[in-house]
């Protein structure tokens, strides 16, 4: 008898059933335990004629891949999982350390800023504008007179990024938000929409404040189906 | 002098590096900084410019806005 195994007697199951990592065990009928191969990346176990199975989800999920906490000169988010539609990023409760600036979320190709041009609207249209370099999409602008308080954690954006994955087309982008207004010292909402000009897929998010150490702030990289 | 602390969040492994940066790094930090700075030097030498003219012209900004065709 090997040792570790169990003896071949009536109700006992053999180890030898699961062959490969990630396989788990059912039965496939009363008292007939079966094996369930390991399914692909990112399925998920499913019902089908009464028995378990892996199954890709069907379109129209959101999954959250990553949540970070922003802190340093600026932090990077690396390694995005590349297998979804859209990418949707949530940024909220973010403060700096030294002073009010530019707040920007860069999408990356590895170490690599992509190039993006935008165009931004805020709650006063007077304060509208756009621009066109790879400074990266801004949750906040200085460029419009709109610089977020620095030590309010009262904002919130929604970032999205369509087919970030591909790497034959560009991607179109958007952002929708809001803060706490240093100038005017009143909530004001921000839209910016734009174009990442780059057939490389977006893989890596950078984010950093142009006024300083980033002291709080959350991300959460979700990916669309 | 040390360099300032860049984080970096492995979204696969979900390993988190607090490091120093690069000089690579900080180069383009550093480069981000001083465009923001310029783009602000910029608008407010616009600022002035129009103010300028607009006191030359003898109109308000909203009155030149209406000359242009805007609403």
């Amino acid at each position: 008898m090997t040792v570790g195994r169990l003896p071949n007697v009536e109700g006992g199951i053999q180890p030898t059933l699961l062959t490969t990592t990630g396989d788990i065990m059912y039965a496939s009928s009363a008292n007939n335990p079966a094996r369930l191969g390991i399914g692909s990346s990112a399925q998920v176990l499913t019902v089908a004629a009464g028995i378990p199975s892996w199954a890709t989800p069907a379109s129209g999920s959101i999954t959250l891949l990553t949540t970070t906490s922003l802190s340093g000169s600026e932090t990077l988010i690396t390694s995005i999982d590349q297998t979804y539609e859209d990418l949707r990023i949530y940024v909220y409760g973010v403060t700096n350390a030294t002073a009010n600036g530019v707040f920007f979320a860069n999408p990356r190709n590895s170490t690599t800023n992509l190039d993006v041009s935008a165009t931004a609207f805020t709650g006063n249209p007077a304060n509208a504008g756009s621009y066109d370099n790879d400074a990266g999409p801004r949750l906040c602008s200085d460029v419009s007179q709109i610089t977020s308080d620095r030590t309010s954690a009262v904002n919130f954006w929604a970032l999205t990024i369509k087919n970030y994955a591909s790497t034959s087309q560009f991607k179109t982008y958007e952002v929708a938000g809001g803060f706490y207004n240093s100038a005017t010292a009143v909530q004001t909402g921000w839209n910016v929409i734009g174009h990442i000009y780059s057939t490389s897929a977006v893989n890596a998010m950078r984010f950093a404040n142009s006024g300083g150490n980033l002291s709080t702030g959350t991300v959460e990289i979700y990916g669309v189906k | 002098m040390s360099n300032p602390i860049i984080r970096i969040h492995n979204a696969l492994t979900n390993e988190i590096i607090d490091r120093e940066m690069t000089d690579i790094e900080l180069a383009e930090n550093n480069a981000m900084k001083e465009n923001v700075k310029k783009e602000k030097t910029e608008r407010e030498a616009n600022a002035v410019s129009k103010a300028a003219l607009l006191t030359r012209l003898g109109i308000t900004a909203e009155e030149a806005q209406l000359l242009l065709g805007g609403n």
